[in-house]
């Protein structure tokens, strides 16, 4: 009896046009030369290519590693005593009081002139940098550190820790985000960890909410089926499958809140709400200068002003790259489309 | 003592638009080394079962009853830990679409290899050995390069054999295939076929759920017809495609388009599957069915000894002894050019 009982039934059988046994017996082929071609190539590396070919967003990380370098560079840095970086770069100690006379209009000796207190304004811009960029960074590390996890967690179990995961932040989101950060800073005060755990205090529910999302629609891909069907656990799978399938969006919004969160730094800092008063952070620098506009000495203001708006710009470009490079629809994938080059 | 035996399996959707009974008193048991094979319209539960038997429903979806065996030891009431072993380690998976069944940020041979860690003591190095073996031992040319390349870079046929080798990590006893083939064209369906027979050769019991008459007839030993979430006829493969006992196997049977055929038109079983939150009474068939009559309606068939020789069960009344059936099942399948007695 044959083994495929429809074998016998057919009415047109092809003769001759070589064995049933040799087609079904060839050994399995290499698929198509596209696929053989193709570098091995993973998604970080495909994603700065992409970003490399996007000037203004090139552009705008170059002027933030220059300005994070003269931040660094500004003055030395001394560890527990010892001198671990020893450049420096501002002309004057940012917070020496009478180097020169007040309100000198930029010169040779003063770029950017000085301030009511005689404190050189160039060296308090370039040093300034150290507190807007590092507020920045570390407030929205935190934010990423607290948000994303919990975001994970709510959407991948669900139930009761959704519930209240998401409550909670739906609570938050109910208040103005600068509103609630200057209500932080007026209860525990001024310093810049109280800063930074207010600016993450007010900036980890948007994490959270967008992570939340994304793990639920990838929580329905077969991949993570297939995860359990091998037997990982559900935090293997969490961790491993879900999350890093969920980031993307979570990276852009992180790079534009980077942003955000300086420029929320310099409002809190120019409400008197930031740092103490007098520290060389740009925002505290506007405020401490906001008298002098009428007087005419725009340069106390006007430069680190401009240090703000070149930082943000340089984000808000960096992120839009990195969207752009990270957006699977942007620029369709080389490896599945005709046109690729 | 059967590898598999599923018992009086009952597994019910809870949705807005009712209970859904997805599988109703479902029983049937697999021996070591066999292949089964499940088929029936979509919808019929096919799926469903198969990922029940590795308690991997998400909700709605919940089992109500019933029981099942695998080597003697209740799944069902498995502790996670076991749960997690059977997962993989006892029983493998395929899934339908291999495309999707992948982490596309992961290589091949580290989504291999993730399986291999979880199911033995092999780390690092050892389990990157260890899933190139497993891409080789699936037919994978070139399998070391191969395991560096991600998902995208493999064509369909290719995805799915390394589908086939995360299954087989964990060294299982039974391998079930959910309509492995589907996405597939037939040239590379055969091939993959291949492989399975190939690895069923290895005392690997196969439960194929497909739709495919034609896949079932050449690769299973025997044939489990699922109709509306119950088990309709179960025969050896040869004498369901020979002498189908139930009307609705023999629907699908006509419905199979052949070379030469001088119909006008493809025969079809009239009617759909009913909807399942509100099943029909009596036999869920009888609305569709030519043969039935006023007791149809009113009787649950359930399944009963066809009369045949051997192992040949269908649920009709046809088949049950004091059932107030009139009217012969009056088909039967006409085999060309070969006489049987």
């Amino acid at each position: 009896m044959p083994r495929n009982p429809l074998d016998g039934r057919g009415r047109l059988r092809v003769r001759g046009f070589g064995s049933d046994e040799a087609a079904a017996d060839a050994p399995a082929t290499p698929d198509s030369e596209a696929d053989a071609d193709a570098p091995p190539t993973d998604r970080v590396r495909r994603g700065w290519a992409r970003f490399r070919r996007d000037r203004a967003a090139v552009a705008g990380l170059a002027i933030i590693a220059l300005m994070a370098l003269l931040a660094v560079f500004a003055r030395p840095i001394e560890v527990g005593g010892v001198v671990v970086q020893p450049v420096a770069l501002a002309p004057y100690d940012p917070g020496a009081s009478g180097v020169a006379p007040a309100y000198l209009p930029p010169s040779f000796a003063h770029p950017f002139g000085t301030d009511w207190a005689g404190r050189d304004v160039f060296s308090r811009v370039l040093y300034g940098g150290r507190y807007s960029l590092s507020i920045g960074v570390i407030a929205v590390g935190i934010a990423l550190l607290v948000g994303v996890p919990l975001g994970a967690v709510a959407g991948y179990v669900g139930g009761w820790v959704d519930e209240t995961i998401m409550r909670l932040v739906d609570v938050l989101y109910a208040f103005p985000f600068l509103v609630l950060a200057i209500a932080l800073v007026a209860v525990f005060g001024q310093g810049f960890w109280k800063l930074v755990g207010a600016l993450v205090a007010v900036g980890w529910i948007s994490y959270a909410r967008l992570v939340r999302g994304e793990v639920l629609s990838v929580s329905e891909r077969d991949y993570v089926l297939a995860a359990r069907a091998v037997g990982a656990s559900d935090g293997h799978i969490l961790r491993r499958h879900v999350v890093p399938n969920a980031i993307a969006p979570v990276i852009v919004q992180a790079t534009l809140n980077v942003g955000t969160v300086v420029l929320s730094a310099a409002a809190l800092g120019f409400l008197g709400l930031g740092l103490e008063p007098g520290t060389a952070e740009w925002g505290s620098m506007l405020s401490a200068g906001r008298d002098t506009l009428v007087g005419g000495e725009w340069w106390v203001t006007v430069f680190p002003g401009l240090a703000i708006f070149l930082f943000v710009l340089s984000i808000n470009l960096v992120g839009d790259g990195v969207r752009d490079a990270l957006d699977p629809d942007a620029d369709t994938d080389r490896f599945r489309t005709r046109e690729a080059r | 003592m059967a590898l598999l035996e599923v018992e009086n399996l009952d597994v019910r959707f809870y949705t807005e638009g009712g209970v859904v009974q997805a599988v109703d008193g479902l029983s049937y048991s697999l021996e070591r080394g066999e292949r089964l094979g499940v088929v029936g319209e979509s919808g019929a539960g096919k799926t469903v079962t198969a990922l029940a038997l590795l308690d991997l429903l998400d909700d709605p979806g919940r089992i109500e009853g019933g029981s099942i065996r695998f080597d003697g030891e209740e799944v069902l009431d498995a502790p996670p830990e076991r749960l997690r072993h059977l997962r993989g380690g006892e029983i493998g998976m395929v899934f339908q679409d291999p495309e999707t069944a992948l982490n596309p940020v992961y290589t091949v041979g580290e989504q291999v290899a993730e399986a291999v860690r979880v199911h033995t003591d092999r780390v690092g190095e050892a389990a990157h050995d260890r899933a190139v073996a497993l891409l080789e031992r699936v037919g994978i040319p070139d399998p070391a390069s191969r395991a560096t390349q991600y998902p995208h870079e493999f064509s369909g046929g290719m995805a799915q054999r390394v589908v086939v080798a995360m299954a087989l990590a964990g060294d299982p006893a039974l391998l079930i295939a959910d309509e492995p083939t589907t996405g597939l064209d037939v040239t590379i369906e055969a091939q993959l076929l291949d492989l399975l027979d190939d690895l069923a050769a290895d005392d690997l019991a196969v439960q194929l759920v497909s739709h495919d008459l034609g896949v079932v007839a050449g690769f299973c030993d025997r044939v489990l017809v699922m109709y509306a979430g119950q088990a309709i006829e179960r025969a050896p493969v040869d004498d369901l495609f020979y002498e189908p006992k139930h009307p609705y196997t023999a629907g699908l049977l006509s419905a199979i388009p052949r070379l030469g055929d001088d119909r006008d038109r493809l025969a079809t079983v009239p009617g759909t599957t009913p909807d399942l939150a509100s099943p029909p009474p009596g036999c869920r068939f009888h609305p569709r069915c030519p043969y039935a009559e006023a007791a149809c309606t009113k009787r649950d068939p359930p399944l009963a000894d066809s009369g045949d020789t051997g192992d040949h069960q269908a649920a009709c009344l046809a088949y049950v002894d004091d059932a107030d059936f009139d009217g012969p099942l009056d088909f039967y399948v006409e085999v060309d050019g070969e006489e049987r007695p």
